[in-house]
């Protein structure tokens, strides 16, 4: 491969303007935003937040929760297509491969950031959880499995496969040469050494695969096991989280794929092919999810106990009905967007990330949905039905967190090749 | 080994409140905390109606929800059957308060003094409605809102379990009273029922007089169906679910 062609994928490293520098500038200021937000909620207390006690007419978990459930749902996008890519050798999706594990690991991040956040007393949360952990707790599992080991997992798989990038970088004298010289580690690009590499990844792969189920569904069991709150308490819950999880992470990386090829014109190497393939997966899940839904909603309102039905009830046609009515719509639309474009045979950008941003409203407030009546509408013993709505520092530290993950991703787009460099790279001496 | 319980005979309950008065001062819980509550509702159709009241204290589940959630075991089952808190070890992250079907857990959502009536943390109260008097009659040693023997270790396991209003950002509920049970004595809600709705003792002792009473009459507990175990029984007419409205709600 010629300089000319390796240059395609340096294409991000060439462009640092204005409009760059005038994002950064934005998401500082949001960042600033939370932070400020965070600040008076632990000086003041999460009395500043829209969350009361479930005795009281409120919700105890708010919207840190939902946004905690959306963005561990949205890690799933890393791990699927690298796993696929390496052990289904689809090389098709190699080109987005690394997009999606570094999604992975901001998603998680964030979402650690948000169980921090909720916590009343967030530094005895990380002690504790050390000292006097219970696996006996479904959230123990969202502490250990997902915010821990699924995040250093991820981040150990990243860096084994960005060796081989790294030591490229290196030989080809571009970039900042220390970093590349740790992220190397040791990698020096021959026939013998690449084959060796794409084995350990396919073990890691492997070895990786198990968590992306039992991340989701421990998320969904948190919720599930919990037979004091009326529509949580169902079997479906941890299936369909991951089934969530699966549309929303596939819609959310193809968005962030589509901003990237867009901005850095990378329209060579991210082909339509490779939206065209995850747009389908996409819409197969979102797909399931409709199903999952309408099953939920038919044995909670035909035949469920009398909390059930208020609830359902209550998102059909009574105050929630808005809420509920904009996420079925949301998920239906993208489903027949892309159905429609599948019986035609004929894929369109446009169509396909109109799909992935409604896939993500959808899961936006379907995980919000879950989370919140069940415990404003759902009590049993004669309580005044509640309300919930975050106050402006809730929004401000979800705003701030937002801020933060683009602020990541952005920065990392210009620091290490964002697109993994084919096998015809090699690393000249 | 003792094994407390409680018996309610919703019959003889009238709503004065006075279990709710005397838990707050036994307990020095906050604004909007309720370890106890009494339901007040009206049902039927008018000119054929009824009011009814219910009190709800912790229900110490024997296999209570909360206990299996809590991620760093800070809810636990003592040895007496009362389910308590170690408000040194919870982290605030409110599971046994989703968990519970009962909503009897409750979150100190801002600093314990701030959420105290008058706002004595704040200095708000100074000067107001004689709060001054108070604080000089405590000889200005102790909060005059606050017992100091509450953030002792109690039971057998010797953990900070008594009381209300330990730290922000900590759960919170009814503990059947362990301070005063560690010493022989009634929970402060049965203490100060004028009207003995209350029955509380050793389920163990066959010949406590709840055991005599739960044995002589029919009682039953509280959304049996969730499968929790209640420790807490209640005796005469069941409150009317169908058909009924709310006296007054609590103001968040």
């Amino acid at each position: 491969m010629s300089k000319e062609e390796l240059g395609v994928y340096l294409k991000p490293f060439n462009r640092t303007g204005g409009k760059f520098l005038a994002l950064i500038a934005v998401l500082l200021g949001a960042m600033a935003l939370g932070g400020y937000a965070l600040y008076i909620q632990f000086t003041e207390g999460h009395y500043v937040s829209g969350m009361r006690d479930v005795g009281a007419g409120g919700a105890a978990w708010g919207i840190y929760i939902g946004m905690l459930v959306y963005f561990i749902g949205i890690s799933y996008a890393g791990i699927s297509v690298s796993a696929a890519v390496r052990l289904l050798n689809l090389e098709k999706y190699k080109p987005v491969a690394r997009m999606g594990e570094l999604l992975t690991i901001i998603a998680l991040l964030l979402g650690s950031l948000f169980i921090l956040f909720d916590l009343g007393q967030p530094i005895r949360g990380v002690i504790n959880m050390f000292q006097f952990g219970r696996p006996m707790s479904p959230l123990f599992f969202t502490f250990s499995v997902i915010a821990t080991g699924y995040l250093w997992s991820t981040l150990i798989f990243m860096y084994i496969s960005g060796r081989r990038d790294a030591s490229i970088m290196k030989a080809n004298g571009l970039g900042i040469k220390p970093l590349y010289t740790v992220l190397s580690g040791g990698y020096v690009d021959s026939h013998k050494a690449r084959e060796k590499h794409n084995k350990v990844l396919k073990a890691l792969a492997v070895a990786i695969l198990p968590l992306l189920v039992m991340a989701h569904s421990f998320l969904g069991f948190v919720f599930g096991l919990q037979v004091g709150r009326p529509g949580w308490y169902t079997a479906i819950q941890a299936p369909a989280f991951v089934t969530l999880a699966a549309a929303s992470g596939i819609g959310a990386l193809i968005i962030i794929s589509l901003v990237i090829r867009r901005t850095y014109g990378l329209q060579q190497i991210l082909t339509q092919d490779i939206f065209r393939g995850l747009g389908n997966f996409m819409g197969a899940a979102t797909g399931v999810y409709i199903y999952m839904i309408i099953s939920e909603m038919y044995v909670m309102k035909y035949a469920g106990p009398s909390g059930e039905v208020l609830i359902a009830d209550s998102m059909l046609s009574g105050q929630l009905a808005p809420y509920f009515w904009a996420e079925i719509l949301s998920f239906i639309a993208a489903f027949l967007i892309i159905f429609a474009m599948f019986a035609r045979k004929s894929y369109s950008l446009l169509g396909i990330t109109t799909s992935a941003v409604l896939v993500n409203i959808g899961a936006l407030l379907a995980r919000n949905m879950i989370i919140i009546p069940s415990q404003t509408l759902g009590m049993q013993l004669p309580y005044a039905l509640g309300s919930y709505f975050p106050s402006w520092i809730e929004i401000s530290v979800v705003v701030g967190l937002f801020a933060l993950g683009v602020f990541l991703y952005s920065i990392f787009t210009k620091i290490f090749p964002i697109i993994e460099f084919p096998e015809e790279v090699r690393g000249e001496r | 080994m003792v094994k407390y319980a409680m018996a309610i005979d919703l019959d003889r309950c009238m709503g004065c409140r006075a279990c709710m008065e005397a838990c707050k001062i036994e307990n020095n819980t906050g604004r909007n905390i309720f370890w106890m509550f009494v339901f007040k509702q009206e049902s039927g159709e008018y000119p054929n109606t009824t009011t009814n009241y219910m009190p709800r204290p912790c229900m110490h589940c024997d296999n209570a929800p909360c206990v299996k959630v809590c991620p760093v075991g800070a809810r636990f089952k003592s040895e007496t059957g009362a389910v308590l808190t170690d408000f040194d070890r919870c982290v605030g992250c409110r599971y046994c308060e989703v968990s519970c079907p009962y909503g009897v857990n409750y979150f100190n959502w801002r600093e314990p003094a701030d959420n105290q009536y008058y706002h004595w943390g704040k200095g708000e109260a100074e000067g107001k409605y004689g709060t001054a008097d108070i604080r000089t009659l405590a000889n200005g040693s102790i909060s005059p809102y606050r017992n100091p023997t509450l953030d002792e270790p109690h039971g057998a396991e010797k953990r900070t379990v008594a009381g209300g209003g330990h730290y922000v950002g900590v759960i919170e509920k009814c503990t059947f009273c362990v301070q005063r049970t560690d010493k022989g004595l009634d929970p402060a809600c049965v203490a100060n029922c004028p009207v003995s709705v209350y029955t509380f003792g050793d389920l163990d002792d066959p010949n406590s007089s709840i055991s005599k009473l739960l044995a002589s009459r029919s009682s039953f507990r509280l959304l049996e169906e969730t499968n929790t175990h209640p420790r807490v029984y209640y005796l005469g007419t069941p409150m009317p679910l169908e058909h009924r409205k709310h006296l007054e709600n609590i103001s968040v």
